[in-house]
C-alpha cells in the first residue's frame, strides 16, 4: 500500500510541472508581457520607453528561459535626423542595437563616445566611410553606410567604457522622416545557476511550487500576503456551505431512495432537474431581493470580522445550498439506488432487518465511499472560494479577488489563482486515492 | 449574404448532423435506441421544445446585408419588434412608460406624467381601452391557435393511419404541434400591438431580445463539444488502441489540462482574446468572439469526453471482430477509423446533449465575469447581467430577468430532461460513470 501511495504521489509532480508550464505558455507566450504592458499603460500612452519601463520595474525584461548575461537596459525610439543624443551607458561591457527601419537608398550611421571608450561593431559588417565631422569632446566613431532593403536592418555595437558611455548616434537616411529604435544591453557576468534562475520562467512561474506568487501588476502588494488574508472569508462561505449541502442532500437522497418507484420519488427528481436548470445568477439576484430587500431579514451584501459576519454568511450560505441542492441530491440518489441493488442490501433484508434500517446503516456506510470521494475533491473549491457569489456579496475572498483580477486585467494574480487551484486540485484527487486504499481493501490489493 | 464564422460553423454543424441521423437511420443499434427513446414521451416532448429553440436559432443564423447593419432571417420576421422600440423601460403589455417625463400639453403647460409608448398600444384611440383590446387578442389567438392544432392533430392522425403507425403517437405529437401554435399564436397577436415581454432600459423588445439570445445560447451549448470532438476522439481512441507510450501521453496532457480550473483557463485566454481584438467592436468581431469563447470552453471540456472514449476504446479492442480484422492484415489506422470509430461514436453524442445544458448555464456566469459573449451579442447572460440590478429600482423592473429566465429555463429544463432519455437509450450504464464525474 506504500508503494502504490508513493507511486501515486509521485505521478502528481509531473503533472503539476506540467500545470505550471501550460499557465507559463498561456501568460507568456499566447500573451506576451508587450501586450500586457501596452494595455496596461494604456494605448495612448505606451509609448516604447514607457513599455521598456514598466517592463523593468516588474522584471519583465528578463529572457524566457536562459539569460546569457546581456541584460536589457531600455529602449527608445527617436527621429532620425543628424546627431542624437543617447541615454548614458553604465560602466563596463554594454551593447547597442539600432534598428533602422526598411527603405531604399543608402544609409549612414555612425556611433561616437565619450573619450576612455571604444566602440566595436559587433554583429554587423557594413562598409566602413568617411565618418562625419566627430562632436566636441567625444572620440573616434564606428561608422558604416548600408543598402537599404524591404526588411527593416538591426545595427549592434559593443561599447566598452571604464565609467559609463556618454554616446551620439549620427545618422543619415533617405526618408528623414523615419524614426529609429535604440535598445541597449549591459553585460552581466552570471554564474552557471543564476543564468537559468534569471529568467521569466524560473521567476514568474516556477517560484510558485514554493508558494511565491509575486507581485500584482497594479500595485505592489504580494499576492502571497492578500492570499493568506482571504483564505478566512472564503472558507467562512464554503465551510459552512459544504457542510450544510452534504448533510441536507443525503438526507433527502436517503429519504428518496426509501420512496423508491413512487411519485414522491419521480417528483423530486423532478424538482432536482428544474433546480438545477436555474442559473445561479437567478438564485443570487432573487434572493438578495427577496431575502434582502423585500424581507429585509438579512444585510444585502458586505462582511465583518468573527462572529459579526453570522448575518453577512447566512444569505450566501443558503443561496449556494439551493443552487447545488438539484444536482446534489440526485447524485446521491443514484449512488444509493446502485447500492441497494447488491447482494449484501437483498440478504439484509431477507434477515427481517427493516428496509430503514438498512438504509441509514448498510447502504448509507457503503454509498459513503463514492460520495466522500466527490466531497473530497470539492476541497480546492472551498479554498478558492466561490466567483459569483463572493463578488455578489462583497466577500472580500479569493472569488472577489479573482473576478476583481480578471476585470482589471491583472495577469500575474489571474496565474496565480489558475496555479493554485490546479495545485489543489491535484493535491485532492491525490488524497482521494489515497482515502481509497485505507477505505477500501480491494484497491489495497492491486 | 453576409456570413459570420460562427454562421458557417452552424451550418457545417447542420450538415454534419442530417448526414449523421441518415446513416443512423440505417444502422439497427441506432433504431433501437429512438424506438426505446419515443417510448418515452416526456422526453420526446422535451426533444419538440428543443426542436423548436433549434428553429429559432438557425432563422436568426442565415445572416444577409440590410440597408445599414447585417440583419438575420430572424430580424426579418420579427421586423416590427425590431424596429418597434421604445425611449426607455415599458412594463410587459403597458401603454405608457415606466417612468415619468415632462410632457407638453395641449395647451402649452408642461406636465410631469407617463408618456404614452409610441409603438406599444399605438393603435389604441384610449388607452383605457387597453385591457380589452389585451383580452380580445388573447381569444384572438386562442381562436386561431385551436384552428391551427386542430388541422396539426388531423394531419398527424392522417399521415400515422396512411403509415398505419400506432394513432396514440399521433395524438402525442399533433397535441405537441397544436400546443406551440397556441403559444405562437396567442404571442404573435399580443406582439402585434404590444411589448409582451416590456422594454428594457434603451426601449428595446424584450421579447425579442429573448428570441435573438436563443441562438448564442445554442452555439455555446452545441459547438463547444461538436468542436473539440474531433480531437478527442483522435486522441482518445490512439490512446486506448496503442496503449503504453501513446496511451501514457494522451492521459498525462488530459490529467494535466483537467486538472486547471475550467473557469481560470477561461478567463486566462479570454482576456488574452479581448486584448488582441483592438478594433472597433462590429459585429464581426462579436462573432469572433463567441466563436473563440466555444472554442476555449470546448478545449476545457475535451478531456472528460476524451476520458470517455479511451476507456470504450479500451473495451471495443478485445472484441473479436477487432481480432478479425487485424488477422486480416488491417493497419492500425484502418481498423481505429473504420471498426473502432462507429462503435464509440455514440459517447460523442451523449457528450453534447449531457454538456449541452450545463454549457448554456455557464455562459451566463461566465458574461457576468466578464470574459462571455461581447456585451453587443444578444444572450441571456447579457440580460441578466444588465438586469441584475433592476429588482432594486423604484418602481421595479422585473421582466428583463423574467424573460431571460423563461427562455433560459425552458431551453435548460428541456435539455436536461431529453439529455438524460438519449444517455439512457444509447448507453444505460453511462449513468453512474457519469455521474461520478459529475462531482
Amino acid at each position: 500500500m506504500t508503494a502504490y501511495i508513493l507511486r501515486r504521489t509521485l505521478y502528481a509532480i509531473p503533472i503539476i510541472l506540467g500545470v505550471n508550464v501550460i499557465t507559463f505558455i498561456v501568460f507568456f507566450f499566447v500573451n506576451n508581457p508587450d501586450e500586457v504592458a501596452r494595455s496596461s499603460l494604456g494605448r495612448k500612452h505606451a509609448t516604447l520607453e514607457a513599455i521598456e519601463r514598466w517592463k523593468r520595474e516588474r522584471n519583465y525584461h528578463l529572457p524566457y528561459f536562459y539569460n546569457d548575461g546581456w541584460q536589457k537596459e531600455g529602449a527608445t525610439e527617436i527621429p532620425a535626423s543628424g546627431w542624437i543624443h543617447l541615454p548614458a551607458l553604465p560602466a563596463g561591457e554594454a551593447r547597442l542595437t539600432v534598428e533602422v527601419p526598411g527603405g531604399t537608398g543608402f544609409a549612414k550611421v555612425t556611433l561616437v563616445c565619450s573619450p576612455e571608450g571604444s566602440i566595436a561593431p559587433g554583429s554587423w559588417a557594413g562598409t566602413p566611410e568617411s565618418p562625419p565631422e566627430t562632436p566636441e569632446g567625444f572620440s573616434p566613431a564606428a561608422t558604416a553606410s548600408l543598402i537599404l532593403s524591404k526588411r527593416k536592418e538591426t545595427l549592434t555595437f559593443t561599447v566598452i567604457h571604464p565609467k559609463g558611455a556618454e554616446l551620439r548616434l549620427y545618422v543619415e537616411l533617405p526618408k528623414d522622416q523615419a524614426r529609429l529604435i535604440v535598445r541597449a544591453q549591459r553585460f552581466e557576468e552570471l554564474g552557471p545557476l543564476s543564468r537559468f534562475t534569471q529568467t521569466l520562467f524560473v521567476q514568474k512561474s516556477l517560484k510558485f511550487l514554493i508558494f511565491d506568487f509575486g507581485k500584482s501588476d497594479r500595485n505592489d502588494r504580494s499576492i502571497t500576503g492578500e492570499v493568506k488574508e482571504r483564505v478566512g472569508p472564503s472558507l467562512s462561505i464554503t465551510v459552512p456551505m459544504f457542510l450544510l449541502a452534504l448533510l441536507v442532500e443525503i438526507t433527502i437522497a436517503l429519504f428518496v431512495a426509501y420512496v423508491r418507484g413512487t411519485y414522491a420519488d419521480f417528483w423530486t427528481v423532478i424538482a432536482c432537474i428544474a433546480l438545477m436548470s436555474i442559473s445561479i445568477m437567478f438564485y443570487v439576484i432573487f434572493g438578495q431581493w427577496f431575502m434582502g430587500k423585500t424581507l429585509r431579514l438579512l444585510p444585502v451584501s458586505g462582511f465583518d470580522d468573527g462572529a459579526y459576519s453570522a448575518k453577512f454568511v447566512l444569505m450566501p450560505v443558503l443561496l449556494g445550498l439551493a443552487s447545488g441542492l438539484g444536482v446534489g441530491v440526485r447524485l446521491y440518489r443514484t449512488f444509493f439506488l446502485e447500492e441497494i441493488n447488491r447482494d449484501y442490501v437483498r440478504t439484509a433484508r431477507m434477515k427481517g432487518i427493516p428496509d430503514a434500517r438498512v438504509l441509514t446503516t448498510h447502504v448509507l456506510k457503503n454509498a459513503m465511499l463514492p460520495i466522500m470521494t466527490g466531497a473530497i475533491v470539492s476541497i480546492p473549491f472551498l479554498l478558492m472560494g466561490t466567483l459569483i457569489l463572493e463578488s455578489f456579496f462583497a466577500v472580500p475572498g479569493m472569488g472577489s479577488y479573482t473576478i476583481e483580477a480578471i476585470a482589471r486585467q491583472d495577469f500575474p494574480i489571474v496565474q496565480a489563482m489558475t496555479f493554485l487551484g490546479s495545485l489543489l486540485y491535484i493535491v485532492a484527487l491525490l488524497l482521494t486515492d489515497i482515502a481509497y486504499t485505507l477505505v477500501d481493501p480491494r484497491v489495497r490489493l492491486q | 449574404m453576409t456570413s459570420f464564422i460562427t454562421d458557417i460553423a452552424v451550418w457545417l454543424l447542420v450538415a454534419g448532423g442530417i448526414a449523421f441521423v441518415v446513416h443512423a437511420s440505417t444502422q439497427e443499434h441506432y433504431r433501437i435506441a429512438w424506438r426505446q427513446l419515443t417510448r418515452r414521451r416526456f422526453a420526446m416532448v422535451c426533444g419538440g421544445i428543443l426542436c423548436l429553440y433549434a428553429t429559432i436559432g438557425l432563422l436568426d443564423s442565415i445572416h444577409f446585408e440590410g440597408e445599414s447593419e447585417t440583419v438575420s432571417l430572424l430580424d426579418r420576421i420579427l421586423w416590427k419588434l425590431k424596429t418597434g422600440g421604445e425611449k426607455t423601460y415599458s412594463a410587459p403589455l403597458a401603454t405608457h412608460q415606466h417612468s415619468k417625463e415632462s410632457l407638453p400639453g395641449a395647451d402649452g403647460r408642461v406636465t410631469f406624467d407617463y408618456p404614452k409608448l409610441e409603438h406599444g398600444g399605438a393603435h389604441l384611440e384610449d388607452a383605457a381601452s387597453a385591457p380589452g383590446d389585451i383580452v380580445l387578442r388573447i381569444l384572438l389567438g386562442v381562436l386561431l391557435g385551436a384552428v391551427l392544432g386542430a388541422a396539426a392533430i388531423g394531419a398527424a392522425v392522417g399521415v400515422q393511419r396512411l403509415r398505419g403507425g400506432p394513432i396514440r403517437t399521433a395524438f402525442w405529437v399533433g397535441g405537441f404541434l397544436a400546443a406551440v401554435c397556441l403559444i405562437v399564436c396567442v404571442v404573435g397577436a399580443l406582439a402585434a400591438g404590444y411589448h409582451v415581454f416590456g422594454t428594457d432600459k434603451i426601449g428595446t423588445d424584450v421579447l425579442y431580445r429573448a428570441l435573438k439570445s436563443c441562438r448564442t445560447g445554442l452555439i455555446v451549448g452545441t459547438m463547444t463539444t461538436l468542436i473539440v470532438a474531433p480531437f478527442a476522439l483522435f486522441f482518445g481512441i490512439s490512446a486506448g488502441y496503442f496503449g503504453k507510450r501513446v496511451d501514457d501521453v494522451v492521459q498525462y496532457v488530459y490529467t494535466t489540462l483537467a486538472s486547471i480550473p475550467d473557469i481560470l483557463l477561461i478567463a486566462s485566454v479570454m482576456i488574452i482574446v479581448q486584448a488582441g481584438m483592438t478594433e472597433e467592436a462590429t459585429s464581426i468581431t462579436a462573432e469572433r468572439r463567441l466563436f473563440w469563447l466555444c472554442v476555449i470552453l470546448g478545449i476545457t471540456g475535451w478531456t472528460e469526453m476524451c476520458r470517455l472514449l479511451r476507456a470504450e476504446t479500451l473495451k471495443v479492442r478485445e472484441l473479436e471482430y477487432v481480432t478479425a480484422a487485424e488477422a486480416f492484415g488491417a493497419g492500425p489506422m484502418r481498423i481505429m477509423f473504420k471498426h473502432i470509430l462507429p462503435n464509440v461514436m455514440h459517447l460523442v453524442l451523449i457528450s453534447v446533449v449531457l454538456r449541452f445544458s450545463g454549457l448554456v448555464l455557464f455562459e451566463a456566469v461566465l458574461t457576468y465575469v466578464g470574459i462571455g459573449v461581447d456585451p453587443t451579442t444578444e444572450s441571456w447572460g447579457t440580460m441578466i447581467n444588465n438586469g441584475r440590478l433592476e429588482l432594486s429600482r423604484e418602481p421595479m423592473v422585473w421582466w428583463n430577468l423574467f424573460a431571460a429566465f423563461v427562455f433560459m429555463f425552458g431551453l435548460v429544463l428541456a435539455a436536461n430532461i431529453f439529455g438524460d432519455a438519449v444517455r439512457d437509450a444509447l448507453d444505460p450504464r453511462l449513468r453512474s460513470r457519469l455521474g461520478k464525474e459529475k462531482a
